[in-house]
């Protein structure tokens, strides 16, 4: 890590960075706008996730441990199915089950072809590329599986008198949920689909602003974050169908029935 | 035709019907009457399979409820609910949506049938392409009638089917309950209602809850 093309931040420098904020806590506190506190609580989160996290991944990068990092992307897809969930307004059982399940297979199936059939790292669990891409797959299809869990319950919940009276007249349950699938998938999609829509044009990409900033050729970081997006795309479509028709699945019975007693607010 | 046995529904801890029973032949015109909280509605949904009974066996055409394909089962024993509910287009579209399940496929829409209900209700021809937002409570109770009737249901389940409607609609509505029942010797209904006078003139048999 000698020879990085990037200047190294030292402490005093990060500390100058941490004073900008100060600026607006003063304004927040002049105006009495009461967002003094948060933004403190905010900064020290971050800050002391962060440094954790670094800590963390300093250690998973030193060991280079495939079991271990096997391990460490386990915990993060559990993590990140469990999020999903805690996001939602409404739960039914076995809805956690659901979403690790799609998460865990979506985030590894996409990733794992990443990394041994188009990035090709050798070995393939270096922890470089593994844990970068995992994280990002799986915080975008953790949101695509949360709006779209939401979205269905929602739409079996308010649309219960609809849905009842087309099973009465002789629909199936597909027939019957069929237009609350394609909405739950489409909510899911929206942020995946919108991002891709305005990617460079509003904003450069977080991922590839740091590759250029690291001191990686534009168009080398331009090629990256394709392959990142595609993998996003990828995973969320995968993960939001797959959790979507669980959630069919167990709130539509197969004698088509609409389970929604099973569902609870949170 | 359909019997029901041994029927018994629980709500928190209160338990309903008692080992009710039901027989159901064709042309039979029965009242389902019972006080508030007596769970009517729910026998209703009970019967067309939407819910399920704690206990108790239902049989239709000499088979157990188990072995139907629900959606088959339904078609021939229709639960018309008091809340009529519509899909955002036109009136002849919810009612066409319904010809398209693949439980339906077998019947076509009769317009001359279609028409016939519609001049017995007093609807003009333009009532079909009124939008479900521009449909009173009465003219929703009225297209969901329609659209029940026009899938040829062997049993009806109508759970308070006038509530919204003024004295001359309900009028016309009993006529043409009337006319279906006597269309086919195998028809036969349900009928719930807060109009006891009601019930004593259109029904024949008695459910009490």
């Amino acid at each position: 890590m000698e020879d990085t093309q990037y200047i190294v931040i030292s402490n005093l420098q990060l500390g100058l960075a941490a004073l900008l904020l100060l600026v607006n806590i003063g304004l927040s506190i002049a105006l009495k706008l009461g967002l003094a506190k948060d933004l403190i609580i905010a900064s020290i989160r971050m800050a002391v996730q962060l440094v954790l996290v670094g800590l963390i991944l300093e250690w998973v990068f030193e060991m280079r441990e495939p079991w271990f990092i096997l391990l460490m992307a386990f915990f993060m897809a559990g993590l990140a199915g469990y999020s999903a969930v805690d996001r939602t307004s409404r739960r039914y059982p076995g809805i956690f089950w659901n979403s690790l399940v799609t998460i865990g297979t979506s985030a590894f199936l996409v990733t794992g072809l990443a990394i041994t059939g188009i990035l090709r790292v050798d070995p393939w669990f270096d922890p470089q590329y593994m844990i970068p891409l995992l994280g990002m797959v799986l915080g975008n299809a953790l949101t695509g599986i949360s709006l779209g869990l939401d979205r269905m319950m929602e739409g079996c919940v308010q649309n219960r008198n609809w849905i009842e009276t087309m099973l009465s007249h002789g629909a199936t349950r597909w027939e019957a949920a069929h237009e609350h699938i394609r909405e739950a998938l489409r909510t899911g999609m929206i942020p995946t689909v919108n991002a891709m829509m305005i990617m460079g044009i509003v904003s450069l990409p977080g991922m590839m602003t740091g590759q250029i900033l690291a001191g990686a050729a534009p168009m080398d970081a331009v090629r990256y974050q394709m392959v990142i997006m595609f993998m996003i795309a990828a995973c969320t479509a995968l993960a939001t169908l797959g959790v979507v028709l669980f959630a069919y699945n167990r709130l539509f019975s197969r004698d088509h029935r609409l389970m929604n007693h099973l569902i609870r607010q949170k | 035709m359909f019997i029901a046995k041994n029927l018994e529904k629980k709500i928190e801890d209160r338990s309903l019907w008692n080992g009710l029973e039901i027989t159901i032949q064709g042309g039979d015109r029965i009242a389902l009457r019972g006080p508030s909280g007596s769970g009517k509605t729910l026998l209703m949904r009970t019967l067309s399979a939407l819910d399920e009974p704690v206990q108790g066996d239902i049989e239709f055409e000499g088979k157990p409820l188990s072995e139907w394909h629900l959606p088959e089962y339904r078609r021939r024993v229709r639960y018309v609910p008091q809340d009529a509910s519509f899909v955002s287009g036109t009136v002849r579209k919810s009612i066409e949506l319904f010809f398209s399940f693949r439980a339906n496929r077998s019947l076509k829409l009769d317009e001359q049938r279609l028409q016939d209900y519609m001049n017995l209700l007093q609807l003009e021809p333009s009532f079909l392409n009124k939008t479900a937002e521009n449909l009173s409570g009465g003219e929703k109770q009225l297209s969901a009638l329609l659209r029940s009737l026009l899938l040829e249901p062997q049993i009806l389940l109508l759970d308070e089917p006038t509530s919204n409607l003024d004295e001359e609609k309900v009028e016309r509505v009993e006529k043409l309950i009337d006319d279906w029942m006597n269309s086919r010797s195998s028809h036969s209904f349900i009928w719930t209602s807060h109009d006891s006078r009601q019930l004593d003139r259109m029904t024949r048999q008695t459910i009490q809850l």
